[in-house]
């Protein structure tokens, strides 16, 4: 796959959207392709997210251990998707699995690579940044809707949901977009 | 020039901003409005829409949030260093929380605008000021997430059906319930020293 091709795959995702030709070219240089076969790991629980990942085609599961250590489907990720971008701005275990369902194409982004660019201050970096950051706006905003929704409710009320709504909040970890 | 200089001195005491050059704080400090509040007195509302984000200079802010049943919890405290209002800055959406003087306060503002116009322009201050947004955020989020799993264990244990009325869970729910309410905020790092939450 040449450049412009890459360019053109990546210019399909909105968080790069705002990027011009020229940046996306930098993206293009840093994106490594990926490929992974039906029910392969692409990340695992506990390993330390350190990338991005940007899926061109194929399916995944996300899935996330239980109260009692049980494997929970909680979604899945597809085409057109984004998942681990939280990975660029904060290297922390990842919060599930994601296993490929079906063969699953695309490109990762390392965060020391996003660092790297960060840290020559390139305008592609911020730009990718700032919708991250919205990203982490939109997280936050949820998080604390549910934490101050959840503290009115007696012991008791719908733990099935409440303990759901928690587990697939966790999910948020990973950076599905 | 003297407010220049004293408001220059408070950055450089405040982690966040120690990767910025003395021209990018310069700059900063250009774009800042100082703001004095009395106790009580209200920075924003929830529900506004938002022209502005805020760093606290002297005092302590909080943020409060009317619940459904009309009663009003407290969310985070912001102290010196603590910046405050980003959210809405970034992602266009109204206030989440009103933000209130908790004692005689001072604050630097920084306008929606100033940030959009200097990003745009791709000045280099503008973009360390998303680097210290985005910590922040990130910092949030992951006490926020902590304290959202500390609710969620409780509730678990609350609803499991050996312990029904357990006396250790009803009080730990009660703990929750009453003081897993707020974050505080202040310029001091939390997060690099390994503290990834902190309770009043």
């Amino acid at each position: 796959m040449d450049q412009a091709q890459v360019e053109a795959i990546l210019a399909m995702f909105p968080i790069f959207q705002d990027l011009s030709p020229e940046e996306l070219g930098e993206f293009s240089r840093i994106a490594q392709p990926v490929s992974f076969m039906p029910g392969q790991f692409i990340c695992a629980r506990g390993e330390i997210g350190d990338c991005m990942y940007v899926v061109h085609s194929g399916k995944a599961q996300v899935v996330v251990a239980g109260p009692d250590g049980e494997r929970v489907p909680v979604g899945s990720i597809g085409q057109g998707e984004v998942f681990g971008e939280l990975s660029l701005v904060d290297q922390q275990p990842r919060s599930a699995d994601v296993v490929a369902e079906t063969q699953v194409q695309g490109f990762k982004i390392a965060s020391a690579d996003f660092a790297d660019m960060r840290g020559r201050l390139h305008p592609a970096a911020y730009k990718v940044l700032l919708r991250i950051a919205r990203t982490l706006c939109v997280r936050l905003r949820d998080v604390n809707t549910q934490t101050f929704g959840k503290v009115i409710a007696r012991p008791g009320a719908k733990p099935a949901d409440e303990a759901r709504t928690f587990w697939q909040n966790v999910t948020g970890w990973i950076g599905k977009s | 020039m003297f407010k220049s200089k004293k408001h220059q001195t408070f950055l450089r005491s405040v982690d966040l901003f120690k990767d910025m050059s003395d021209d990018e704080l310069e700059q900063v400090i250009d774009a800042l409005k100082e703001r004095k509040l009395k106790q009580n007195e209200v920075l924003f509302n929830a529900g506004e829409a938002s022209d502005s984000c805020a760093i606290v200079m002297e005092g302590r802010l909080k943020a409060t949030v009317a619940q459904a049943s009309g009663r009003v919890r407290e969310l985070a405290v912001f102290e010196t260093g603590g910046v405050l209002g980003q959210i809405a800055l970034l992602d266009g959406q109204p206030r989440s929380a009103t933000i209130t003087a908790a004692v005689p306060s001072t604050v630097l503002e920084l306008s929606r605008k100033d940030f959009e116009k200097g990003f745009q322009n791709g000045s280099p201050y503008a973009y360390k000021l998303l680097d210290i947004f985005t910590r922040v955020l990130v910092r949030q989020l992951r006490t926020a997430n902590a304290r959202l799993g500390d609710l969620a264990t409780a509730e678990q244990r609350a609803a499991n059906p050996r312990h029904p009325g357990d006396p250790e869970v009803q009080s730990l729910f009660h703990d929750i319930n009453n003081e897993v309410g707020s974050i505080r905020n202040t310029g001091i790092d939390l997060s690099a020293m390994g503290v990834s939450g902190r309770r009043r």
